[in-house]
């Protein structure tokens, strides 16, 4: 397991590498800068309006953020602010560090994202459940066209019909801003639903699977019941595979709540990292797109050791992946 | 009276695409203590035939015909009663242990199961009874065996533990579908000392499954010879070699190499088996039969040849053939 786990560790530097090395090419490779941008659309000197300094000033900001220096020292400082959490300012606040900006906004997405998860499995588990042991019958087939209606719907959209219920006709939860636990029942809600819906899909179907498997007939040969069956093996076996999805699943909700935050107004990351892509804020842009890969690989090596924890197979044998 | 009386059992599988008719009626008769073997090629409906008698065969099933088990009509018993006759009074052992066993749960608890569903020990006697049983099926050091896992065993070591499984709440019947088919030789051998040992002792009635002549001499009283879905021979183990009738038995038997004669090419039964998506009409050889008559276009019926033997064969009255060739 230890063995495991420094692998996985290696790996996941080698992935860090590669996805910052990425980052910066494709943000550099997009047309205009943070400075080109702004006198784009504001007309002449506007970066050196917005800042109120002169163009020699300006000079100057270019000289600090090393804008002029050769690529493999740009990025590398870019990484070893990162790695060693000395992030500097971005262009777009410049009077609060990167990483004070972080330490406020990024909690709010990440418990987003967590609690969306945890909501949608204790949904889904139940849902997977009644569906496979019903198969094929009327309760499958609502429980199923629901979980497929729900995921078909994207979450902001869902956020949309969720508003218009709870917020304007029924004013049973908050709509905006962020001031309590009752904020984040309409967000968590616009996520998990459709992840409700691909969950309790997937369980349904590895239950099916697990239960017209052989063991289950010599469950039923030595006496035991269709609740035997399921609460006592199947359901385990294919809880398992269900964990290996939420690495993945993490990975997608990150990303929905980039609309989610937005619509709810929420003080999450998810609008920083959208403005600094759209204004070419290099810094900001590094920052987040290096925090959210640590976060998924982080995620990732947390369910593939919970996964060898549960699966005996792999616990014993000390093998994995 | 019989333990297990099977009348006109026929069994088809509907699918969308097809329907498989598996076993077409046959008749099959257990007496208490007794152990009988069945034999066929893969598709003869074997399986298919035992499996119907727990009534454990998917729900794509239709079975007809009637099925006794101790005096009680398994084709119109509850689900609850027939859970209370699986695992209790039926014991199973099936051909692949690996595939039959949860990965994920330990041996042990696996083991105690047929005796916790049924409610014949608590837990703590249970685990006492299990370990005792291991001992018995001849896993060493059974305390430290119980709490591994099914991928921790070898497939000699996991099909005993099957059989412990099968035989430990002391079943009036045991089922063994090929219990030897995935072993290999010596291990096979070891196995079929140990079912025959555990039937003896316990005093249980069997039904041995397997495509293999000698096996099934070896374990059992009575030889049912199945073909296309139907018993096509029922004879004493004994008189196997001796007096077999049907064409079909005989092609069997000498298709079998033997040690003790010069290397040649084996012979071989040309043909190929009964295709099941059709109905059966006629005798189900009669394609592959060197002999075939007319006659075997309607279906021969199973007629006794002499004491305790029957086979279905136009030409298995003793004055025309004698073993399976006409005379």
């Amino acid at each position: 397991m230890a063995q495991f786990i420094a692998r996985r560790f290696l790996y996941m530097i080698l992935a860090f590498v590669v996805i910052s090395l990425v980052t910066y090419f494709l943000m550099k490779a997009a047309p205009g800068s943070f400075l080109a941008m702004n006198v784009g659309v504001n007309g002449a000197s506007f970066g050196a309006d917005q800042f109120q300094v002169s163009p020699q000033v300006m000079q100057s900001i270019i000289n600090h953020y090393h804008l002029n220096a050769p690529w493999y020292v740009q990025w590398w400082g870019f990484v070893k602010g990162f790695v060693t959490l000395h992030m500097g300012t971005s262009f777009e606040y410049p009077n609060t560090p990167t990483l004070q900006l972080i330490e406020e906004t990024f909690p709010v997405s990440l418990s987003l994202a967590l609690i969306s998860i945890a909501v949608g499995l204790a949904v889904a588990i139940p849902f997977g459940i009644i569906a496979a042991v019903r198969a094929n019958s009327w309760v499958d087939s609502t429980t199923m066209f629901a979980a497929m209606t729900g995921t078909a719907i994207p979450s902001y959209i869902i956020a949309v019909f969720l508003i218009l219920i709870f917020g304007v006709w029924t004013h049973l939860f908050p709509i905006l801003g962020y001031q309590g636990a009752q904020y984040y029942v309409l967000p968590v809600l616009s996520l998990a639903i459709p992840m409700i819906g691909a969950s309790s899909r997937y369980l349904r179907n590895s239950l099916i699977e697990n239960l017209h498997s052989e063991y289950v007939t010599a469950i039923f040969a030595r006496g035991g019941t269709l609740k035997d069956a399921v609460f006592g093996n199947a359901l385990r076996n294919s809880l398992l595979p269900l964990i290996t999805t939420i690495g993945p699943l993490l990975a997608g909700l990150m990303m929905g709540t980039v609309f989610i935050e937005e619509m709810f107004g929420l003080p999450g990351m998810g609008h920083i990292f959208v403005n600094a892509a759209g204004r070419r804020d290099y810094p900001l842009i590094m920052d987040s797109a290096m925090l959210y890969a640590v976060v998924i690989m982080i995620m990732n090596l947390l369910v593939d050791i919970i996964y060898g924890v549960l699966d005996p197979r792999i616990r014993r044998s000390g093998r994995m992946g | 009276m019989a333990l297990v009386e099977i009348h006109n059992l026929r069994v088809r599988f509907e699918t969308d695409e097809a329907t498989i008719y598996a076993v077409n009626g046959i008749d099959l008769m257990v007496e208490p203590g007794q152990s009988i073997g069945i034999v066929g090629e893969s598709g003869s409906g074997k399986s298919v035939s035992v499996t119907s008698i727990p009534r454990l065969l998917p729900r794509t099933a239709r079975v007809e015909g009637s099925v006794y088990f101790n005096g009680k009509d398994m084709m119109r018993a509850t689900a609850s009663e027939l859970q209370a006759i699986r695992g209790h009074q039926i014991g199973m052992i099936f051909q692949n242990p690996h595939a039959y066993l949860n990965p994920t749960r330990t041996i042990g608890k696996q083991l105690m199961e047929p005796l916790l569903f049924h409610h014949l020990a608590g837990v703590k006697r249970a685990r006492a009874m299990g370990m005792e049983m291991l001992d018995r099926v001849g896993i060493v050091n059974p305390k430290a065996r119980f709490d591994n896992y099914p991928f921790e065993f070898s497939g000699g070591m996991l099909q005993r533990v099957l059989i412990a499984m099968a035989l430990i709440t002391g079943p009036k019947l045991v089922i063994a579908d090929e219990p030897t088919t995935a072993l290999d030789v010596t291990v096979q051998a070891q196995i079929l000392r140990l079912l025959k040992e555990m039937q003896r002792e316990l005093g249980m009635s069997m039904i041995f499954v397997t495509h293999d002549l000698a096996v099934a001499s070896q374990v059992s009283d009575v030889i049912y010879v199945m073909y296309g879905g139907i018993v096509v021979e029922r004879l004493p183990a004994k008189q196997l070699i001796r007096v077999h009738r049907h064409p079909y038995l005989s092609g069997l038997l000498a298709s079998l190499p033997r040690v003790d004669e010069p290397v040649g090419r084996l012979p071989f039964i040309p043909g190929l088996p009964v295709n099941t998506r059709q109905p059966l009409s006629g005798c189900p050889f009669y394609a592959r039969c060197q002999w075939h008559l007319d006659q075997c276009q309607s279906a021969p019926p199973l007629t006794l040849v002499e004491r305790d033997h029957e086979a279905a064969c136009w030409l298995a009255d003793e004055r025309r053939v004698a073993n399976g060739q006409p005379s």
